[in-house]
């Protein structure tokens, strides 16, 4: 047996991760990588998709147990086996999915499993005036007795660093935190993360943007097949050479593709209101065409599609044509007996049933199609799927893996190969790329051009305005639940033009 | 073979492992446990809780709970005395419509839950509570005797000795159900709703169809289970079947079906129903006083999913595991 000592500590080392190797049934999720913190760095940690980063870092906050290796501590070995130890090392993580308790207050939730107590009780005063104290260093302020599902995604965003601040953390993971804000919000979260930094707080800083990576980070670990690439300052990379190391292989920018699209119109709809929603939404969709829809967050984009697709239902006085003809539709099975398909922005809340294979989350709504005797056919069924995994290259170890043991990505591109597979006319995508790497988005983007190429009705509703134009034929810009505008001539566009007809 | 080793592996497999060994150590103690006899009443008396457990299970799929299976088998069984004692009905006709009967009653308990958005556990109290009170207005307590000899044998009967028609029934509901729930849309549409419901609407299930038919189904198989029981004892009293409701769900739970929906089989609940009714009858080979029962039958349920937990869960395993290591080094030093 091998025996792994810390390295020498003279350049303010507070963590220390050597050699740690991970296997899960299937897959070896870490294959001896290692992590090296320092005192007041903020440490970039990228890598594709299942590249292992979160598994390291579940590690790290004793949320996963490792197989071989080390951690130390300021030299000495750590052995963290739940996620409290963690925290009482002050080691504290913001998970990309939102995990707070809706109904409690903003100051309850900021404080959870952490209370301020005296002599046996919950001090309620003194909970409120230390959660605006924090949130006061995220530079935000809100009523802090609100219960938490009043604020939008953002500041419930901002809400779970708070509570991780309220660890006081010598490490601080985040992972993801900006994809849910608006650029003035993450900007004043660098901010924040500035003063972490003088305060000597080490942290660690996952994302898929890799400017932020450039502007904001001191350091970057870039991690590929659960293994370490490289550690470099940031001064001594480049964007470029950090995407060639992540991806192994020089990946192109996001390319926009000039398309022809037919003049027949699939999908109209006209005057689609919901109260507090949006109001008064008209737009058409033709055959062929990836409609891009554009506008800030909370602007109403995901409201109008799940209005669109049945979820809800609009207020009277809309009218829906489907190549031509009214029709109502006021369920999502009316939405599929019309012809189209939905994915959603919530993949893990809507998307997928994790507990279900690959190829059951891939056939689930095509079960109609696939019977024998009014018996499910499931040789059928085995070749669809194996179909294709093949065709999107789908990273499964078999079609009978559970989907929750796949990466992001690869979820991802089931849960959209369930509606290719059942031959949708009209696809509905709700950020299709969140939170998914390079490689695969630039699958995935293809993908949406060939399903469009068959004359398939795409809308790609995005937050990142490099997608939207990359991707859209034309592109709808909603602002305040109301259509702003729409850009038919997508070539001569930039990001501020699209900004322009939104604020207008 | 790669199949076999992965069965035991499951809640169910662990499961049936502590009913052998169970067997096996009464076998050794009292030299009785693997008669014809035994087993045979044995089968017999587990299988109505395994009947009720089937319909537990499908409602527990779901990510549901039925709580009144039990009172609607009473009812049932009720109508079925009432039918054949004082109305002299065929019993064979007698049986087949109120065990129909089961379908409206579990029906109410659907309604109310898909279409007012009511909690399961809530609505199935109320309806439990209500079905109950029926049969006390009903009988006032009194018991219906004199049924027919042919419904009793019918219910009760042994072929050759050692298999009884209540085990056939329970191997023909069983593969019927499990073929519905393996190969058939309905079946799979009630795993995708207990896997997560908001992805099944998504997808186009017509979620609320479903459930109305799984607490119909639920209903129908209770119902099965009272009328056969009320054959059985050739009699109807109030308390037929009081124990099914819990009993229904250890079954179920111990045959690996989930709580939370979306995870479970039907078989899994067979060897879970197994179990139970074979820790009854140790108690009573054994000698051991009845009131025991039920503490003795707590304790193996725990026992038997801490293991289940344990097995599942690496921050348990890996506890023990330190602690066992940590152990043997502490010996190695001194």
């Amino acid at each position: 047996m091998e025996i792994i000592q810390p390295s020498d500590q003279n350049d303010n080392c507070i963590i220390e991760m050597k050699n740690i190797t991970k296997v899960f049934p299937g897959t070896k999720a870490l294959d001896r990588a290692s992590l090296k913190l320092r005192k007041g760095e903020v440490h970039a940690l990228v890598g594709e998709n299942g590249a292992g980063k979160s598994t390291l870092m579940n590690i790290l906050t004793g949320q996963f147990f490792m197989d071989e290796g080390k951690i130390f501590m300021g030299g000495e070995p750590l052995r963290l086996s739940s996620p409290e130890e963690a925290l009482k090392k002050n080691i504290v993580l913001v998970p990309q999915e939102l995990n707070l308790v809706p109904e409690a207050s903003v100051a309850e939730n900021i404080f959870l499993g952490n209370e301020i107590v005296r002599s046996g009780m919950i001090d309620s005063k003194a909970t409120r005036n230390k959660a605006k104290e924090i949130l006061k260093i995220l530079n935000v302020e809100i009523d802090v007795t609100q219960p938490v599902k009043k604020l939008s995604a953002a500041y419930q965003q901002l809400v779970s660093i708070a509570r991780a601040l309220a660890y006081t953390p010598k490490v601080l993971i985040l992972d993801e935190p900006t994809s849910v804000l608006t650029n003035v919000e993450a900007k004043n979260l660098f901010q924040s993360m500035k003063l972490l930094k003088q305060q000597g707080t080490a942290m660690v800083f996952i994302t898929h943007h890799l400017d932020e990576v450039m502007e904001q980070a001191d350091r970057v670990t870039i991690m590929k097949d659960g293994k370490l690439v490289e550690e470099v300052p940031i001064s001594e990379i480049t964007k470029d050479k950090m995407i060639t190391k992540m991806a192994g292989k020089k990946v192109q920018k996001l390319q926009r593709v000039k398309r022809n699209v037919s003049d027949e119109i699939f999908y109209e709809a006209k005057h689609l209101s919901r109260a507090g929603e949006f109001e008064d939404i008209s737009f058409n969709i033709r055959k062929g065409e990836i409609l891009g829809v554009s506008g800030l967050v909370g602007a109403g984009r995901t409201e109008i599609f799940k209005c669109v697709f049945g979820i809800t239902q609009s207020e009277p006085g809309a009218h829906i044509y489907i190549e031509g003809k009214e029709v109502e539709i006021n369920s999502p099975i009316s939405a599929i007996t019309h012809g189209m398909g939905y994915v959603s922005e919530e993949r893990r809340h809507d998307g997928i049933t994790p507990g279900m294979s690959v190829m059951e989350n891939l056939v689930l709504p095509s079960y109609g199609q696939m019977l024998t005797h009014g018996l499910i056919n499931y040789k059928k069924a085995a070749s669809v799927t194996n179909q294709y995994i093949k065709k999107m290259s789908i990273k499964t170890a078999s079609r009978e893996t559970l989907i929750k043991n796949l990466s992001g990505g690869n979820q991802q591109k089931v849960i959209v190969a369930r509606w290719i597979s059942k031959g949708v006319k009209m696809l509905i995508l709700d950020e299709p790329t969140r939170g998914i790497d390079v490689n695969a988005k630039d699958e995935i983007h293809n993908l949406i051009r060939q399903l469009a190429d068959q004359g398939v009705a795409v809308v790609v509703i995005s937050s990142e305005m490099d997608e939207v134009l990359a991707l859209a034929d034309r592109i709808m810009v909603i602002h305040r639940g109301k259509v702003s505008g729409f850009i038919d001539d997508v070539d001569m566009t930039t990001q501020e033009d699209v900004l322009k007809v939104a604020f207008q | 073979m790669n199949k076999i080793i992965k069965f035991f592996k499951t809640t169910a497999g662990m499961v049936l492992i502590v009913t052998l060994l169970v067997g096996i150590a009464v076998q050794i103690a009292t030299n009785n446990f693997f008669t014809a006899y035994n087993i045979s009443t044995l089968t017999r008396a587990a299988s109505f809780v395994i009947i009720v457990g089937f319909a537990q299970t499908i409602v527990l799929l779901t990510g549901g709970i039925d709580l009144s299976v039990a009172t609607i088998g009473s009812v049932c069984g009720m109508a079925n005395a009432i039918f054949m004692v004082q109305y002299g009905m065929n019993p064979f006709l007698s049986i087949f419509v109120t065990t129909l009967f089961g379908i409206p009653l579990g029906a109410v308990n659907g309604f109310f839950i898909t279409k007012f958005k009511l909690t399961p556990f809530i609505v199935t109290l109320a309806t439990m509570e209500i079905y109950q009170g029926v049969v006390y207005v009903v009988t006032k307590g009194m018991p219906i005797t004199g049924m027919p000899d042919s419904a009793g044998n019918f219910a009760d009967g042994v072929i050759g000795g050692i298999l009884p028609n209540i085990v056939i029934m329970v191997a023909v509901i069983c593969t019927i159900l499990t073929i519905m729930l393996k190969r058939t849309r309905f079946g799979r549409y009630i795993y995708a709703l207990g896997g997560n419901r908001s992805c099944a609407k998504i997808v186009g299930i017509p979620t609320e169809r479903i459930e109305i038919l799984v607490y119909c189904l639920s209903g129908l198989l209770s119902a099965f289970a009272g009328v056969m029981m009320s054959c059985k004892l050739e009699s109807f009293q109030a308390t037929i079947g009081e124990s099914w409701q819990m009993g229904s769900i250890t079954a179920a739970v111990l045959g690996g079906t989930s709580m939370l929906g979306g995870f479970g089989s039907v078989v899994g609940t067979i060897i879970g129903g197994l179990l139970t009714g074979v820790i009854s009858t140790c108690i009573t080979l054994l000698r051991v006083s009845s009131y025991w029962e039920t503490i003795v039958t707590g304790v193996v349920v725990l026992i038997a999913l801490l293991i289940d937990a344990v097995k599942d869960n690496e921050a348990f395993r890996e506890k023990f595991s330190r602690r066992f290591k940590s152990r043997k080094k502490r010996t190695t030093y001194e």
